[in-house]
Formats: C-alpha cells, sequence, structure tokens
C-alpha cells in the first residue's frame, strides 16, 4: 500500500505519547498513593469511596461522643461512690450513737456529722471542667442544692428545708432528669442526674406522720439534736433512728442511680468496641479502594519505559531511511 | 520533417522539465496541511501522416492535476468534528469534575466539619469553644459553598466567552473561502485551468472551520464552494460570507448562544443545527454537565441552609431567646409572623426567587421579578409545578407559628450558594436548646441539629446533604470519563482515516526521488535524441558540400 512520508516517519509518535502520559500518571499514582486521582478515573468507585470516606468521618465522630459520654460518666461515678462512701459513713455514725452518751462524745459526734453534711453539700453541687453543675439538670449555671446549716447552733432551732434550683425532677425528656449525648446512629445515652429522689424524695419509711425526708436537713437537725442537752433520751433515740432510716433510703436510690450509670458505661464500652471495629472495617475498604498498589505500579512503569525505549528507537531507524541518502 | 524531429525532442525536454517541476514542488510541500500531491498528465501529441505512414508527435502536457479521493476527503471531515466536539466536551467536563472532586475544595468534608461540630455542641452546649469552632465549621461550609459554585460560575462565563472567540474565528474562516471562491472563479473561469493549490488551501479552510462547527460544503457548477451550516443556513454562498456572533440564551440569560446575523437580526443556532465541532463540545458540556453542577450546588446549598435555618429558628440560645437564621436566609417572611417549611423533591431547583402567597387553603408562587408562566397554586404537602407541568423541585408545609391567610414569604434560591453566608456573629447565639428548655444544659436543639447530617433532605427524604454531593460528583465523573473514552475512539478513528487519505494525497519523498531520476533520464534521453537528430542534419549538410 502506498504510504505518505508523513504518516511514515510519525508512526511513532503515538506510541511514545501514549507511553509518556501514562509514565506521567503513574509517576503521580505512586507520588500520591492516590489511585483515583480524578473522580473520572472510576466514576463507580469514586461514589463508593465518598460513601466510604462519609462513614468514617460519621464514625469518627460517634467515637468522639462516645469518648465525650465516657467521660462524663466516669466523672459521675466517681462523684456518686464519693456521695455514697460520705453517706455510709454518716450512717455508721449515726448507728454507733447512743442516746444517753457523755457529753463530750455527743459533740464530737455533732461535729463529724456537720463535717459529712458539708462534704455531702459539695459534692451534690460538684461542677464539671467548664463551670457546669452536675447534678442541676438543664440549669447547669445555677448551683443546685441550697441549704443554710444551723448547727452548731444547738439551742433547739430546727434546721431549714433545702432549697432545690436545678431543672425539677421529671421535668426533662428523660424522666431520670439528665443530659443525652448521641453515641450512634440511634442511641443516645443519658449522661447526667437528678439527685433530687437521694436527697429529697426518698420516703423514709415506718416514721407515721412525718413526711420530712429532706436529707440535709436531717443530717443538720441529727447533729443539733445529739449535742441538744434539753432533749429527753427517748426523743435523741428517735432521732436516730428518723436520722438512720433517712440515709438508708438515700443510699438505697443512690445505689439505683448508681447502678444506671455503671450499666451505661458497660452499654458505652460495648458500642465503642463496635463502632471502632466497624470503623476499622470501612477504612480498610477506604484504602483498598483508593490506595495505589505501588508494586504493581512500579512493574508497570517499567514495562512502559521499556515500551517508549522502543518505540524511540523506531522511529531513530526509520528516520534515517530515506532514497535520497543514496543519491 | 526535419523540424518534426526537433520537435518531438524539444515536447520530451518541455514534458521531463514540468515533471521535474511538479516533483520538486511535491517536495517542498512535504509538510503543508492539506496539501495535495499533484502530478502532470501527458498525453501523446496528434500523429501527422507522412510518406504512407502514421508518425508520432512527440508529448504535450495536458493538465496537472492533485490526486485525492472526495469519499477520503470526507471521511476525515467527518470523523474530525466529531473528534473536535469530544475534545472540548471531553476538556471542559474534566474541569468541572476537577473542581468537584478536588479534595481540597469539596464541599463533603466541610459538610461533614459542620455536622461534626453541632456534634460536640450537643456534647457540651454551654461550651464556648464548642459554639465558636460550630461557627467557624459554618463559615468554612459557606465558603467552600461560594467557592465552588463560584469556580464553576467563571466556567460558565469561560464558555460565554469562548464561544464569541469561536464565532470569530469562524468567520475569519468564512470570509477566508469566500475570497478563495473569487480567486478561484478567476484562474478557472479562463479555461481549461484548474487552480490546484487555491483548491487545496481552500479544502483546508473548510477543514479546519469544521474543527470549530461542522458545515457542509457544497461545490457549485461555477467551482465556487458553498458552505452551510445547520444543514440550511448559509455561512458562505460564492464571494458572500454571513457573520457568526453570539446572543443570550432566551431562557437563561446567563448563557449565550452562537447565533447568524442576517442583516441586522441575530438569528440564534438551535443546538440541533450544530452537531460537531468545538462549538458543539462546548455547547452541549454546558447543557449537560457544568450546568447541572453549578444548579446542582446551589440545590444542595439551599437545602442545607433551609434546613439548619429550619433547625435554628425552633431552638433557644444561651441565652435563652428564640433562635434565628444560621445561613443566609433561603425562606424569608415579609408578611406576617408564620413560616412555611420547604421539602426537597427529586427535581431540580430552578435558579429564582419566588414570592409564597397563602390564602388560608394554598399557597400562590410567583417567580420574583415577575417572569414566565403563572405557577399553578399549591396545596401544602403538594410539590410544586411550574406552567409546563415540570417538577420545580420543592413541596411547601405549613412551618411553626402556622401560616394564616394573608401571610407571605420570600424563597432565595437565586444564586443562593454564591452569597451564602453566616448570619450569627455570637456563639450564644446557636439555638442548641430545645424551645421547651429548662435552661442552658438543654442540648435537644444542637442534637437535632446534628440529625440532619444522616437524615434524608433531598430526593423526597431519602437523600442526605453528602449524598446528593456524592451524587453530584459521580454523575459528573460518569460523563467525564465517557467523553474520554469516546475521545480516544474518535482520535482514533481520525488516524485511521487520515491515514487513508494521506495515502492517496500524500507526498511519499521516496517516491518523489524515484520520480526525479525517472525524469532526469527522460530529459536526457529526450537530449540525446536532439543531439542525434542534430547529427542527421550535419551528415546531410556535409554530403552537398
Amino acid at each position: 500500500m502506498r504510504i505518505s512520508s508523513a504518516t511514515f516517519y510519525n508512526s511513532s509518535l503515538p506510541a511514545m505519547q501514549a507511553n509518556q502520559s501514562s509514565i506521567a500518571r503513574l509517576n503521580e499514582q505512586v507520588a500520591t498513593g492516590q489511585r483515583i486521582l480524578a473522580p473520572k478515573d472510576d466514576p463507580l468507585d469514586t461514589k463508593q469511596a465518598m460513601e466510604l470516606s462519609n462513614r468514617v468521618a460519621v464514625r469518627e465522630q460517634q467515637l468522639a461522643n462516645q469518648e465525650k459520654a465516657e467521660l462524663s460518666l466516669k466523672m459521675e461515678a466517681t462523684v456518686l461512690n464519693t456521695i455514697h462512701t460520705t453517706l455510709t459513713k454518716a450512717r455508721s455514725l449515726v448507728v454507733s450513737s447512743v442516746a444517753s452518751q457523755d457529753d463530750t462524745l455527743q459533740a464530737q459526734h455533732g461535729d463529724r456529722m456537720a463535717a459529712y453534711y458539708t462534704q455531702l453539700k459539695d459534692l451534690i453541687n460538684t461542677r464539671d471542667s467548664n463551670g457546669a453543675y452536675l447534678f442541676a439538670g438543664e440549669r447547669v449555671a445555677t448551683r443546685p442544692f441550697e441549704h443554710t446549716q444551723v448547727y452548731p447552733d444547738t439551742s433547739g432551732t430546727a434546721s431549714v428545708s433545702t432549697n432545690y434550683l436545678g431543672t425539677p425532677y421529671g421535668n426533662l425528656a428523660d424522666p431520670a432528669g439528665g443530659r443525652e449525648i448521641t453515641v450512634s446512629q440511634d442511641r443516645a445515652i443519658q449522661v447526667s442526674d437528678n439527685l433530687d429522689p437521694v436527697l429529697r424524695s426518698g420516703s423514709v419509711g415506718g416514721v407515721p406522720g412525718n413526711s420530712d425526708n429532706d436529707l440535709l436537713r436531717i443530717m443538720d437537725q441529727f447533729a443539733i439534736d445529739i449535742r441538744d442537752t434539753s432533749m429527753t433520751a427517748t426523743q435523741k433515740q428517735f432521732s436516730i433512728k428518723y436520722t438512720i432510716d433517712a440515709l438508708t433510703n438515700a443510699l438505697d436510690s443512690l445505689t439505683t442511680i448508681e447502678s444506671r450509670v455503671a450499666a451505661t458505661q458497660a452499654e458505652l464500652e460495648d458500642i465503642t468496641s463496635t463502632t471502632e471495629g466497624l470503623q476499622l472495617l470501612e477504612k480498610n475498604a477506604l484504602s483498598d479502594l483508593t490506595l495505589v498498589d505501588k508494586t504493581a505500579a512500579i512493574v508497570e512503569m517499567q514495562s512502559r519505559q521499556t515500551a517508549l525505549q522502543a518505540a524511540q528507537q523506531a522511529y531513530a531507524q526509520t528516520s534515517k531511511l530515506s532514497l535520497f541518502s543514496y543519491m | 520533417m526535419g523540424l518534426g524531429l526537433f520537435g518531438i525532442g524539444v515536447s520530451g525536454l518541455n514534458a521531463a522539465q514540468a515533471g521535474i517541476r511538479t516533483t520538486e514542488h511535491n517536495i517542498s510541500n512535504v509538510n503543508t496541511s492539506g496539501y495535495r500531491r499533484q502530478e502532470v498528465q501527458y498525453t501523446a501529441s496528434s500523429s501527422q501522416f507522412t510518406s504512407g505512414s502514421l508518425f508520432g508527435g512527440g508529448v504535450s502536457v495536458d493538465n496537472v492535476r492533485n490526486l485525492y479521493s472526495q469519499f477520503l476527503d470526507n471521511e476525515v471531515m467527518l470523523d474530525q468534528t466529531r473528534l473536535s466536539r469530544q475534545e472540548a466536551y471531553s476538556q471542559m467536563s474534566s474541569r468541572v469534575d476537577g473542581v468537584l472532586g478536588d479534595s481540597r475544595s469539596a464541599l463533603g468534608g466541610a459538610i461533614n466539619g459542620f455536622f461534626d461540630a453541632a456534634e460536640e455542641v450537643a456534647n457540651d452546649p454551654t461550651s464556648s469553644p464548642a459554639r465558636k469552632v460550630l461557627l467557624a465549621a459554618a463559615q468554612t461550609l459557606a465558603d467552600r459553598t461560594q467557592n465552588m459554585s463560584s469556580t464553576l460560575g467563571q466556567m460558565r462565563e469561560d464558555t460565554n466567552k469562548q464561544l464569541s472567540a469561536i464565532a470569530n474565528s469562524v468567520n475569519g474562516y468564512s470570509s477566508q473561502i469566500a475570497s478563495l471562491n473569487l480567486s478561484i472563479n478567476r484562474i478557472e473561469a479562463s479555461g481549461s485551468l484548474r487552480a490546484n493549490d487555491l483548491r487545496d488551501q481552500r479544502s483546508q479552510l473548510v477543514t479546519d472551520l469544521n474543527k470549530l462547527v461542522n458545515v457542509t460544503p457544497v461545490e457549485q457548477d461555477n467551482g465556487d464552494f458553498s458552505v452551510f451550516i445547520g444543514g440550511a443556513q448559509a455561512l458562505v454562498n460564492g464571494n458572500r460570507s454571513y457573520q457568526m456572533t453570539t446572543m443570550p440564551d432566551s431562557n437563561d440569560s446567563r448563557l449565550d448562544v452562537p447565533a447568524l446575523l442576517l442583516g441586522n437580526t441575530a438569528q440564534a443556532l438551535t443546538p440541533d443545527m450544530i452537531s460537531g465541532g468545538e462549538l458543539s463540545g462546548l455547547l452541549a458540556q454546558r447543557e449537560e454537565v457544568l450546568m447541572p453542577a453549578l444548579d446542582g450546588i446551589n440545590r444542595i446549598a439551599v437545602a442545607i441552609g433551609n434546613e439548619v435555618n429550619r433547625v435554628q429558628r425552633a431552638g433557644l440560645d444561651s441565652s435563652m431567646a428564640p433562635g434565628t437564621d444560621l445561613f443566609s436566609s433561603v425562606v424569608q417572611q415579609t408578611s406576617g409572623n408564620s413560616w412555611i417549611d420547604l421539602e426537597m423533591t427529586s427535581g431540580s431547583l430552578p435558579n429564582h426567587n419566588y414570592s409564597v402567597s397563602f390564602d388560608g387553603a394554598q399557597y400562590t408562587i410567583a417567580r420574583t421579578p415577575p417572569a414566565g408562566a403563572a405557577i399553578p397554586p399549591v396545596a401544602a404537602g403538594n410539590e410544586v409545578f411550574d406552567a409546563t407541568g415540570s417538577s420545580m423541585g420543592f413541596r411547601i408545609t405549613a412551618g411553626s407559628p402556622t401560616p394564616a391567610a394573608g401571610h407571605t414569604w420570600q424563597l432565595n434560591f437565586e444564586n443562593y450558594a454564591d452569597d451564602m453566608t453566616v448570619q450569627l456573629s455570637q456563639a450564644g447565639q446557636i439555638a442548641a436548646a430545645a424551645s421547651d428548655a429548662d435552661g442552658p444544659g438543654n442540648n435537644v436543639n444542637a442534637q437535632a441539629l446534628a440529625g440532619l447530617r444522616l437524615s434524608g433532605k433531598l430526593d423526597d427524604g431519602s437523600t442526605s446533604f453528602s449524598g446528593a454531593y456524592t451524587q453530584l460528583v459521580g454523575s459528573t465523573a460518569a460523563l467525564a470519563s465517557e467523553a474520554d473514552l469516546s475521545r480516544t475512539a474518535y482520535e482514533a478513528l481520525v488516524k485511521q482515516a487520515t491515514e487513508a487519505q494521506q495515502s492517496i494525497s500524500g507526498v511519499n519523498l521516496d517516491e518523489e526521488a524515484v520520480n526525479l531520476i525517472r525524469f532526469q533520464q527522460a530529459y536526457q534521453a529526450a537530449a540525446r535524441a536532439i543531439s542525434i537528430a542534430n547529427g542527421l542534419f550535419d551528415e546531410v549538410i556535409g554530403l552537398a558540400r
């Protein structure tokens, strides 16, 4: 077949160009580590990779939320545990009190109860690192429990009631009264509790006609009563029993909250390990989709280089062929 | 008879000279694009009856013709105009693909960043740093949206400029073709002469013009080329050419369309009249890739702005005051204190602003400023359709407080992505608390805001914001990759067709070398014949002495 000189001499050019652009592309793939340099390189895989990286990002945030929830629960659990210890010690003190003990011992018991009272009041008004009150419901900026201590005035003046300034029990989305953090697509967990049941709502059984079960008031009153010299032994005995019952009920309510927190912590741990597992799977799938196989890329680069050299050789040889060279 | 001997020899010399000249011409033009190799056509001169026999009278140069196949030339033109279309299409769609897919500017990361920050506010509604991060993330999202929209908008402007540049080039080619028509006519009118080189030039111009826009050349009886565009509109007629220009599209003033100037009026060329060449690639790309991307980004931005603002308005900020729009308003109250909500369907959202008024039963929607046919009123919850019955991409539902008769609103869809800004200046203005919150520790509204990330707010509730973006990137990538594939296919077709065409019309230097030797030998032989004839005369004269 007849062939024009331009076609003859230029026939190696497309091969050279194709190989050069392949080498440039492989170069970029190896340098960036990415198999897909623009979405059009692989529209389907790009779409899948975008969906996967969205999911990875969502899980990343879920893990951050879980960590935050875990921190909140850990802090609450620690505070609750300390409250538990304080109340237990207060109850032991009351149990060890005897109506007829001598004045020095009664004064000691009064002071010790006042110390537990102060400890408890500090604990229930704990603030987190942002300065938000832990047990104020949504009114995080308001000191929730206000109570004016009457002790050491033991002249018989009755203690006053606690003033609760936080979100009232039952007024929150969660009846137990606490904030929720979203830890997975369809699970939000409660990370704070309302201490009202512990401090005010615990019913004191076996005490007919007395509906006053205000823990701070009762503890303050016990300290007053035990040192009150005007009270009879029977009256003091009644006060001791009354305080023991109130502390026992408070500890029962507290245990309920503590076990909720512990159960939530266990659930959270489980959710976190699931999320981490899923995220790992998705990250691996994403890498498989988007990362270049460097070994394969370098092998291909070498074969392209060989092909380019061959095309260049062919051009060099072809361009020498001209009849005019022999004339 | 004696004169006859010399005459035959001289005709041989002339013929060989003509051959050498043509060969030299071919060699010189080996790299001239559009040049078709030429060859001399010889005819044996008419015989003379002498001494009872017929003797030949030598050779005469009949004509110089160029070698080509009209069929192969047409094949090259056709494949080339398709290739040019694909080249323009693939180049522009690769740019759109690059803009949408670039991880440094992509929307996906900014959308996730915004909702991550919203979750942090939900985790800690009273944390001022978390709120500031959310405002900053909102700013990033608005910036990215603006940036992407304006980059694509710039490409729309570039396309307009490119169309105008193509129109100028087309005008250059058509006026050159018209003037070549005139020159060729003058040369060829004199008789049997054929203006080979001018014809080659003219064919090359038509080929080049065809790369810009597919044209149909028709050779008239007088040798003129008439060039038609879109089958019927004459671009060149004899020595007259018509001007191409651009004018704004009657449906969308942001877009220019090519037009022909007929007298003083510009007549728009419809897309179906332009099926090949760079011009058609640009127009098709704009319609299928660029504008859907631009409108798609706008639609996602409107959906995000609408939902985020709706949630924000439903809550209380850190000072327990009702929230206000976080992003530029999508729905704006113009009369009354009630709200309407928008739900995105799967239709594409028009890039216009609308006014909405409620009469107690139905919503009346009208373009602002007024334009186009009236949109039929709809009841709450029904998809809005325009006068021609095509979906406008959204439905209206009653918001809170519930709309009453006489209330009106404005819908700001037009270039929303371009103008998207953050309206809040204080971190405290973020409405993290629910409207029934008891204190700043309430995070219910922030959770609702964070929850927007995974809930479907487009395509009738089936597609999330990032899902819509992924779809947009995916469909653009599919078009761009398809365009690359068919460009490669047409490159191969053009290469084959050009090689076939060149096998007939192209110069082969070895062949020309052989021709040179051939004509040199013919010249030497003819010269020798003259010298022998001369010797014969000498003999005769010698006898007479």
